[in-house]
């Protein structure tokens, strides 16, 4: 119902422009060609990269526990809910020319040139998706490790098997319905990316679809070629979502998960683990919080003196709060978030039972659908909710409502995505075991499905809050303005030469998620993280 | 708690099964036959998880062909324990005492303080006490089937299914608890339909065998009607060993009815069939051997013997011919 | 496991409540403006603006209630993303207009804006206000009411030798120290790609060829290009000639410096207009009336950080630090609508190879 009335009624009321000639031409035309192959190359290979970093990190999470676990894991989602303009400042105060990392080799080496180029090329796009993903992998791949109990592993080490036929032929194969859920996510966001892209790439060499929509939807007002354009780019993505999903049933067909194993304690470790973690752990900080600590860190500047050198404040804070406006947003931003927690989670978890347990003779063509809002266009997605105010009841004026509903379709994605993966694992058995038990489906779900998925649930909270915390297209359209969020100050503060109130309220909202994840994880217990 | 089932017939891709059995009240009752025989199906029928095309089955006269599971009042242990991995052993065993489903027939509203001395006693009754507040995840293969056999009969079930239950156990712990649920079950008295792919496990737990194949009950009986009087040689074969031989005469008989005697002996005795053979190999099995040989036209005998054959040695071979089964 | 459940439930219940009163928080504000609304049909006026204009810190809170007491009209502002989000909505609602004026159409989407047939004329009475090279629509389709001059910034505290000419930016010496934006996806730098067609005609791909040595990178919008400027990522940005006062107007210093070219610098008119079936025409057109006032065009620098149209309006003094060139460009908007697809296309090619 939501989806159909926040995702599928704009979408094709936009679509309704689309002619098929459109499409052809924009097939055959070369320089769109080019852009869908290299749109389609950065996002795999970023995909391949943030599995690769996401698979030790959730070996970590999964299997050891040391003091700052759960923050680690709080703050690695923190990037999720930044808007890309913090996000590409981050960067580049980190890893650009005269950033963070740069100065430092230039101040030790003495070189006069920044040593290391790290920024705008093909790389950097590269990085920063990873910066940007890695945390889906994270979360997904370790809630599905944690599920390898210890005795299938014993079993294999009983057999014989090294430590490397073990990880190939007993936990990778467990953990592929996970890993290709993830990468799926990753696929797609990547796949629409485009601000970070053009900024940290260096310009229109790396173009990607999207900003062609943008041109043809903004610049040209030619709204039925965006439209068309948008239409290819979603039919895209379905079908990789759908490949996608035949390739994780048939992942998911053969491993069941079951019993979470027990953490080890860091310091049981053996010494080689130990200096893995230290070092995977040194790599996040630098690649995670390494941004966020520089946004954080220009929060607290401001410029002194007629020579313009930057100097220790609070003054952006102090600013910040003088006025009702942020302390207003930030209550907003909150209460949309936990809304959207509250919509997207039983919408999502239905969907998803529907979608594993249904058995409906076109579940993965339902999944795919339930996938969508992620692959069209955020622009063309804007502009279709121009059709929903005509669309509304003489008088409906509950913005907050509308915008909370747009977040839970937004977040939707996510979460049926976590919930099929999550249902997927429970063994059939124990579910016939609480029916012989006399326990009916209701029974059922309350007391043996649903404390099964707590990690699930945590996860897919998690994703909602940070995605409702971080959209700006939905807030801008449907709120006519008036209900300004955290991300929405933001873009004003920026537009309005503020950068360093832009950060301040930057880090206001990567403090709200930090809390906002540790209550999640508080309340939900600890099973996963 | 009598279970009959009436003519059952389904369908799935294209293995088809249809079934006719009737289970005494208090009956142990095993279904043995290869795997895609349709047992487990038949078992999954019984439980509810699937429902047939036709036919009906009655639980102490009650139809319940097409209730849910959870209003069958039946029992269930599963292969693979299907414990809950979230639960510890106490919560486990009263998981069925206290359901919200009020359809049930069993649900009752239980006393904390009767769930208590219930799980108490089932914990006993299988040999765990102490063992109320362990996670799952610390007990051993056999103590977990003993929670999940004792979860399974907490609610008090009129029929309690067993899907291979000890598949997964070594071979010492699964000849123990077999016994010991043999033990409980005449403690009780409940009625068992109890799923097999082993031929010694069914013989030993079992009052009655029903033997399956491809979709069919091809026999019923006790052990050891099944064992001397086959209805055909698939039942004959799956119960323990049956030699067939086309030449010199078609016949059929057990390993034990066949001895090695020597040459000259042969010619003597008339109520015998003779055979000549040359030994193929000898497995010791403890106090004896099995023996394999092969007859002059390439077909293969099976017998016992406590003296080891060396493969080629030349041998006479003497069936009784008192033992020598006419069926098919 | 109890505790835990029953702790979520309550946080749940308790969140539950706050939404619902947050909502109705926002429903009653509404409901009760569109009470008072429905009252008093004739004196509603709905505008429709870019985000940063409606923001705290954009002109409309200034302007609008002095405008609002005036009059005895209730203003009904909307916001919906850039400016060219703006106009697409208008177009989307042709058939049924919902507001009367758009604010925010400039000169490079003016002949877009005709074309779609979105936008009545009407000449305001105070025009004369606003010197003539300002008013770039003679149709009177739509009224500026700020403008500013494209131009390269610099921070002076890293570069002493600014360039003094578009041609100048392609010297080796500049190498990796310009942020351009691209415009396929920003104002700024769709201004910066009609600044080079103005100067240097059907020959600017060439340019575009010999520039892209100097540039670091081009962004998506001026937000993230100015802020890796001021970051200190690039010496160089693309902006306007009136950033300058907003660091010695709120920041006190003036190492960062807007450049006038020596071939001239582009020009950007900001402007409104009323939309073609407005609901409100007579309101609307008091508030164009209005716009051209003292009081309305005091509050454009320090807040929208460009040139108020009208000559007669006093400047801050921190627009001592905008310069003002003596050679503006404009390419002609009929021009613009009928050559930009083209434009882009050859500069995407050049830019790309």
């Amino acid at each position: 119902m939501i989806l159909g009335a926040f995702f599928i009624i704009p979408v094709l009321s936009i679509f309704r422009h689309i002619s098929f000639t459109g499409i052809l031409e924009s097939i055959k035309n070369d320089y769109y060609r080019n852009v869908i192959s290299f749109t389609f190359l950065q996002a795999a290979v970023s995909t391949l990269a943030a599995v690769a970093l996401g698979l030790p990190g959730a070996w970590i999470m999964s299997h050891i526990n040391f003091r700052g676990r759960r923050l680690v894991s709080s703050i690695t989602t923190v990037p999720f809910v930044l808007p890309s303009v913090l996000v590409v400042l981050g960067f580049v105060l980190c890893f650009g020319n005269s950033g963070i990392l740069n100065s430092f080799i230039m101040k030790i080496t003495s070189a006069e040139k920044p040593p290391l180029k790290i920024l705008y090329s093909f790389k950097a796009i590269i990085l920063a998706h990873t910066f940007y993903n890695f945390p889906i992998a994270l979360r997904l791949i370790s809630a599905a490790w944690r599920q390898i109990g210890n005795s299938r592993i014993e079993a294999a080490e009983i057999l014989g098997a090294g430590r490397t036929r073990i990880f190939f032929t007993v936990i990778l194969p467990s953990l592929l319905p996970s890993i290709i859920a993830a990468g799926s996510l990753i696929f797609i966001f990547c796949f629409m990316s485009f601000a970070v892209i053009l900024v940290l790439g260096g310009g229109p060499a790396f173009s990607t679809l999207e900003v062609e929509i943008y041109r043809l939807a903004r610049i040209s007002l030619d709204i039925d070629s965006a439209a068309s354009l948008a239409l290819l780019g979603a039919l895209l993505t379905a079908l990789f979502t759908w490949i996608y999903i035949r390739l994780q049933k048939r992942a998911s067909a053969s491993i069941r998960a079951e019993k979470a194993h027990p953490l080890s304690k860091f310091s049981k470790l053996p010494a080689r683990s130990r200096v893995f973690t230290i070092i995977y752990l040194l790599i996040i900080l630098l690649l995670i919080i390494g941004p966020l600590a520089a946004v954080v860190y220009r929060s607290f500047q401001h410029r002194s003196g007629w020579s313009g050198n930057l100097a220790f404040t609070f003054k952006q804070y102090t600013d910040l709060f003088a006025g009702e406006s942020s302390t207003a947003a930030i209550f907003t931003s909150v209460i949309i978030a936990f809304a959207a927690v509250l919509i997207s989670l039983p919408a999502g978890f239905t969907a998803a039972y529907v979608i594993v347990r249904g058995r409906l003779t076109f579940s993965g063509l339902v999944e795919t659908l339930f996938m969508l809002p992620m692959g069209v266009s955020a622009i063309v997605i804007g502009l279709g909710y121009y059709s929903l105010f005509t669309l509304l009841p003489e008088g409906f004026s509950n913005k907050g409502l509308l915008i909370v509903f747009a977040h839970s379709v937004i977040a939707l994605p996510f979460v049926v995505r976590t919930f099929t993966t999550g249902i997927r694992a429970i063994k059939g058995s124990l579910i016939e075991a609480s029916h012989t038990l006399g326990e009916g489906h209701l029974g059922t779900l309350l007391r043996v499905e649903l404390p099964l998925l707590k990690g699930s649930i945590i996860s897919a909270a998690a994703f909602a809050f940070c995605i409702s915390a971080g959209e700006i297209n939905a807030v801008l359209i449907l709120s006519d303005g008036t209900t300004p969020t955290i991300p929405i100050s933001i873009y004003r503060l920026i537009s309005s030469y503020q950068f360093f109130g832009a950060c301040a309220m930057g880090t206001v909202l990567m403090l709200i998620c930090g809390i906002a994840f540790y209550l999640i994880d508080h309340y939900g217990g600890d099973e996963i993280f | 708690m009598s279970v009959i089932i009436e003519d059952i017939i389904f369908n799935y891709d294209n293995f088809n099964l249809s079934v006719e059995l009737e289970i005494a009240s208090g009956e142990f009752l095993s279904i043995l036959g290869p795997s895609g025989s349709g047992k487990t199906t038949l078992l999954r029928l019984l439980a509810g998880f699937q429902n047939p095309e036709k036919g009906r089955i009655l639980l102490s006269g009650r139809d319940i062909t097409n209730l849910p599971t959870a209003s069958r009042n039946i029992g269930m242990v599963f292969q693979d324990y299907a414990l809950f991995p979230h639960l510890d052993v106490y919560h486990n065993i009263s998981y069925g005492l206290k359901t919200l489903n009020s359809v049930n027939p069993a649900s009752k509203k239980m006393s904390r303080a009767g769930i208590n001395a219930k799980v108490t006693e089932l914990l006993e009754l299988v040999s765990l006490s102490g063992y109320a507040k362990r996670s799952i995840d610390e007990l051993s293969g056999g103590e977990k089937q003993r929670v999940a056999l004792a979860r399974a009969i907490a609610p008090e079930p009129e029929l309690l299914l067993f899907d291979e239950p000890l598949s997964a156990l070594d071979v010492k712990l699964r000849k123990s608890l077999r016994r010991e649920i043999k033990k409980i079950q005449q403690r009780i008295g409940f009625t068992a339909v109890y799923v097999t792919h082993d031929q010694e496990e069914a013989m030993s737990i079992s009052d009655r065998i029903a033997v399956m194949n491809g979709g069919r009950i091809t026999q019923t009986g006790s052990p050891e009607e099944l064992y001397n009087e086959p209805a055909d040689f698939f039942t004959a074969d799956f119960i323990g060993i049956m030699n067939r031989l086309t030449h010199p005469e078609a016949v059929m008989f057990r390993p034990e009815s066949c001895t090695v005697v020597s040459a000259d002996s042969t010619v003597a005795d008339t109520a015998g069939l003779h055979i000549e053979a040359i030994a193929t190999s000898a497995e010791y099995s403890g106090g004896q051997y099995i023996c394999e040989a092969a007859t002059t036209n390439g077909e293969s005998v099976v017998f016992y013997s406590s003296i080891k054959f060396e493969p080629g040695t030349k041998l006479f071979l003497q069936i009784s011919r008192s033992e020598i089964k006419t069926c098919c | 496991m109890k505790k835990t459940i029953s702790s979520v439930l309550l946080i749940l219940a308790v969140l539950a409540v706050l939404t619902t009163v947050g909502c109705q928080k926002t429903e009653n504000g509404t409901a009760a403006a569109e009470e008072t609304a429905a009252e008093s049909v004739e004196n509603k006026l709905i505008i429709y603006t870019y985000d940063s204009f409606a923001s705290d810190w954009g002109p409309a809170g200034a302007v609008i209630p002095p405008f609002e007491e005036q009059y005895g009209i209730e203003v009904e502002l909307k916001s919906a993303g850039d400016s060219g989000q703006v106009l697409s909505r208008v177009v989307l609602e042709k058939d049924a207009p919902q507001a009367d004026i758009i604010i925010g159409i400039d000169n490079n989407m003016l002949a877009k804006a005709i074309a779609e047939d979105v936008l009545e004329v009407y000449k305001p009475a105070n025009i004369s206000n606003v010197p003539d090279h300002l008013i770039f629509d003679e149709s009177f389709h739509v009224t500026p009411f700020d403008y500013g001059y494209f131009a390269v910034n610099y921070d002076s505290q890293s570069m002493d030798n600014p360039p003094a000419s578009l041609e100048d930016l392609t010297k080796p010496e500049y190498a990796d120290s310009l942020i351009l934006m691209d415009p396929r996806t920003s104002s700024p730098g769709l201004g910066f790609l009609l600044w080079t067609i103005s100067v240097y005609g059907d020959d600017f791909t060439d340019y575009w060829n010999r520039l892209k040595p100097s540039i670091l990178t081009i962004t998506d919008g001026w937000d993230s290009g100015y802020g890796l400027y001021t970051a200190g990522e690039a010496p160089m940005v693309l902006s306007y000639t009136t950033s300058p006062p907003y660091h010695v107007e709120y920041e006190e210093t003036d190492r960062f410096k807007a450049l006038l070219f020596e071939e001239g610098n582009y020009m950007q008119i900001e402007a409104m207009g009323i939309i073609k079936g407005a609901p409100h025409r007579s309101n609307a057109e008091k508030f164009i009336e209005y716009m051209l006032t003292d009081d309305f065009q005091e509050i454009i620098p320090l807040t929208n950080f460009m040139m108020p149209v009208s000559s007669k309006t006093q400047l801050p003094e921190s627009f001592n630090y905008a310069p003002v060139s003596d050679t503006p460009l404009l390419l002609d908007t009929a021009d613009i609508d009928e050559n930009l697809d083209t434009w882009l296309d050859a500069w995407l090619e050049a830019a790309v190879e």
